[in-house]
């Protein structure tokens, strides 16, 4: 006996309107050359490092008179702040970067879970102080931390790392608002079946939540990289790349080697560029304050 | 029980954490002091500047030959910066730091008197005399000790494309009005007189200011005293920024230099002092006011078509002229008298003059001024450092001739002391710049002038120019004309500004 087997129909495109087609194509084009002046920023700076300090100076629009590739190779011996040379200062981006950003978003996590699925005195007093912590000019609290930092021996230390083990901050805020999403079914489930607090939370929760905690992770990992700020300050004798580079910035000052600058510049923004265009999908698709997911 | 038992557990690891963290309080350790193997350590703190660091290297180098108890430990940074000194003393473990002396005379407190230093005995005569008495002076606190010394010697000035010069047939001007005609002759012959930093007028600007004041008491304004022309004199008061007769007189030169169309590079007025030099290198300026570091610093823009570099001689303030009665003819003639190449005229007016001792003196003083950023770089010891002896033993073989000797040879600079047979160079081989300088320097009636802080008016108020308002932004030529001050405008501006704010400067100072 033949089967009848129903095949369904193929949905006929639907063509846009004129108008539609017109306000697209003005879009489109508005939206590429602004893309194209970000795209551009970075061929011009590659460019640069090709050139000489003088070449540079004097005509900073033209193609290189004479190319020089060795500068993208001399950075790494000539970029060396406080005896640190670049790959040390990438070393030290690396641990940064992954202890750092391990541990601020570990710390949030555990806190907006426990704030949005127990129930506990205290509880919207610690959402409140979260708020509130957020709107603290870091100009105040600088001078402060400083001095705890060096009390406590965080001052270039690998120990600075444990102050990025908080609750607070924005990163609270976004797994809170994704928790609340979560049903309380999965640890209900889990705790009829004899798991403890841990279990759910390590085994049920956390996997949930893989998508976000690797989206705020990724985000976190990029700022870290950038940071100047921090190692600066907290960590002279430890300096990250990105403070490797401003501080050599001010020294080309001095040394009028503008072209090294630029090849250091380069290099350094490859590793985020390279993880953003990887994961751009998944921080996009799980980073939401409100209660849809983008 | 089991989730009280839980709770527990947490609040246990918790009180782990906390106390563990506390417990890792140590810091980074209070100056360098002795390491396990018996050593002292000495880290030190440099400031590259513009004379990088390749000779400190080599004078640490050669320390440790000499002191193999002695473990030296070298920390660059391209910031001049001293602040843990004063900001976090115990936890510092810098033991000298070679950087600016901009403000560190509000921090006395935190640093270690270097009188014994200056007192010492190097190479048979004192380092306080290898310096120069008049330049320790200046760093004499109110107290009587010296906290800094200069480790750095810039000579400022103009310097100018001889190159070009020779070429073009321009000769270095005697005065400030040959000056201004000398940059109207560039302009015509599509010549571009003037790219600068900004704030490398200051150089001039000062020189010109002791030509007219005399060196005497440009060097009292540094320690806050104005001299009027009955000779009576206030000490930290206003009249020394509304009265300065001196500061207008420099001043009113600027508008005749760079207030012209054509005179100054277009955009030079942004331009960061590498971006400037690199330009001036490359032809786009003939003159840039700047110091003896053009060359080091710029190393990588010098090659075998970089025109030759020279310093000339201050040209002197026409208005020198019309204090001493002369008129600017008059005044080129006493000029190239005492430069040696005046004509025969010029020699038989000089000769006629009533007063011609006094009048050749006063100009030939004028003449040999010239700014020195020396104390401007200035080295000091932390109060608190573990390794102060050390410190000093650097410190002395850093003046040493053999020390002096190796910054002479690495980076060519000119050299913050002299040697101890009183000379200031020991190498045949320096460039036309290097060479200029020196004979600027070196001839026997050069006068250097400095800017000392070591007076509360200074370092507290944060005063460092004798002048509030940027002149060379304000006098530089705009092609929208209306943004361009008269000197009198400017002038006007500047005694309202200091008027209105003394009260403030003063309470600022702690001097009210």
């Amino acid at each position: 006996m033949n089967r009848i087997i129903s095949v369904p129909k193929k949905n006929k495109i639907k063509r846009r309107a004129k108008s539609e087609r017109v306000v697209f194509t003005i879009e489109f084009i508005i939206l590429t050359l602004f893309a194209l002046t970000y795209v551009f920023s970075f061929i011009w700076g590659f460019i640069s490092g090709f050139k000489t300090h003088d070449d540079l100076i004097l005509n900073p629009w033209s193609m290189p008179e004479t190319w020089h590739p060795e500068n993208y190779i001399d950075v790494f011996s000539l970029l060396e702040v406080n005896g640190v040379n670049m790959l040390g200062m990438i070393g030290n981006s690396l641990w940064l970067v992954f202890g750092r950003s391990i541990l601020s978003v570990l710390g949030p996590f555990l806190m907006a879970y426990a704030v949005t699925k127990f129930v506990f005195p205290g509880r919207n007093f610690l959402i409140g102080l979260n708020i509130i912590l957020m709107t603290l000019p870091i100009i105040g609290a600088m001078p402060s931390t400083y001095r705890l930092y060096s009390q406590l021996g965080f001052i270039n230390s690998p120990k600075i790392l444990i102050a990025s083990f908080g609750g607070f901050g924005a990163t609270n805020l976004y797994f809170c608002s994704f928790l609340r999403g979560v049903s309380k079914t999965y640890s209900e489930a889990a705790e009829i079946d004899g798991a403890n607090n841990y279990v759910i939370l390590f085994k049920i929760i956390m996997p949930l939540c893989k998508g976000i905690i690797i989206a705020l992770f990724i985000t976190t990992a990029v700022g870290v990289w950038n940071d100047y700020g921090t190692a600066l300050v907290y960590m002279p004798k430890l300096p990250t790349l990105a403070t490797g580079i401003y501080l050599f910035s001010t020294e080309m000052t001095y040394r009028a080697r503008m072209d090294i600058l630029y090849a250091a510049t380069m290099l350094s923004a490859i590793p985020p560029l390279v993880l953003y265009l990887l994961a751009h999908k998944t921080i996009l698709t799980n980073i939401s304050l409100g209660g849809i997911k983008g | 029980m089991k989730n009280y038992f839980n709770r527990i557990i947490v609040a246990f690891v918790a009180m782990i954490v906390a106390l563990g963290a506390t417990a890792c309080a140590g810091g980074s350790g209070n100056g360098g002091g002795a390491s396990a193997g018996g050593k002292d350590n000495l880290e030190i703190f440099m400031w590259t500047a513009g004379y990088g660091s390749d000779y400190m290297k080599a004078v640490i180098t050669a320390f440790k030959d000499k002191n193999p108890d002695i473990n030296v430990e070298l920390k660059l940074s391209s910031a001049p910066a001293f602040s843990d000194i004063y900001l976090d003393p115990d936890n510092n473990s810098v033991d000298l730091y070679f950087t600016t002396a901009w403000g560190y005379s509000a921090y006395n407190e935190y640093l270690e008197p270097l009188n014994d230093i200056v007192n010492t005995e190097v190479d048979g005569v004192t380092i306080a005399s290898k310096i120069g008495e008049s330049t320790v002076d200046l760093l004499t606190a109110k107290d009587g000790n010296v906290y800094s010394i200069p480790w750095a010697n810039g000579v400022c000035g103009l310097f100018y494309n001889a190159t070009v010069f020779e070429q073009n047939g321009y000769k270095a001007p005697k005065t400030t009005r040959q000056l201004a005609d000398l940059c109207a002759t560039m302009v015509s012959d599509k010549q571009t007189p003037f790219i600068y930093y900004k704030e490398y007028w200051k150089y001039m600007i000062n020189g010109w200011m002791a030509q007219y004041a005399t060196v005497a008491n440009f060097n009292k304004y540094n320690l806050g005293v104005y001299t009027f022309d009955d000779g009576t004199t206030s000490e930290n008061s206003i009249d020394l920024f509304i009265n300065n007769t001196a500061r207008d007189k420099a001043l009113e030169v600027l508008p005749s230099l760079i207030g012209s169309k054509g005179y100054i590079y277009t955009g030079t007025n942004t331009l960061t002092h590498t971006v400037s030099q690199t330009y001036f290198l490359n032809g786009r300026g003939l003159m840039i006011p700047t110091g003896s570091w053009l060359e080091y610093e710029m190393r990588n823009s010098i090659s075998d078509k970089t025109p030759d570099i020279k310093i000339m001689k201050y040209p002197v303030l026409s208005s020198v002229g019309q204090l001493l009665g002369l008129n600017e003819n008059q005044l080129v003639a006493v000029v190239a008298y005492v430069d040696g190449d005046a004509t025969a005229a010029q020699k038989e007016f000089v000769d006629s003059l009533e007063n011609k001792e006094a009048v050749v003196e006063r100009v030939r003083e004028a003449r040999n001024v010239y700014f020195s950023e020396r104390i401007g770089h200035g080295t000091f010891i932390p109060k608190k450092s573990d390794a102060k002896e050390a410190a000093k033993k650097f410190l002395q073989f850093y003046y040493s001739d053999e020390g002096l000797k190796i910054i002479e040879d690495t980076c060519g600079m000119l050299l913050p002391a002299k040697y101890g047979d009183g000379s200031v160079r020991k190498s045949n081989s320096d460039t036309t710049l290097i060479t200029s300088c020196l004979e600027l320097q070196g001839n026997e009636y050069a006068s250097s002038v400095e800017r000392s802080y070591t007076i509360p008016l200074f370092y507290n108020a944060g005063i460092e120019n004798f002048w509030y308002f940027d002149p060379i932004g304000a006098f530089s030529y705009n092609a929208n004309t209306s943004q361009i001050w008269t000197y009198n405008q400017y002038l006007e501006k500047e005694k309202s500004y200091w008027n209105d704010n003394w009260s403030q400067i003063l309470i600022d100072a702690g001097l009210a």
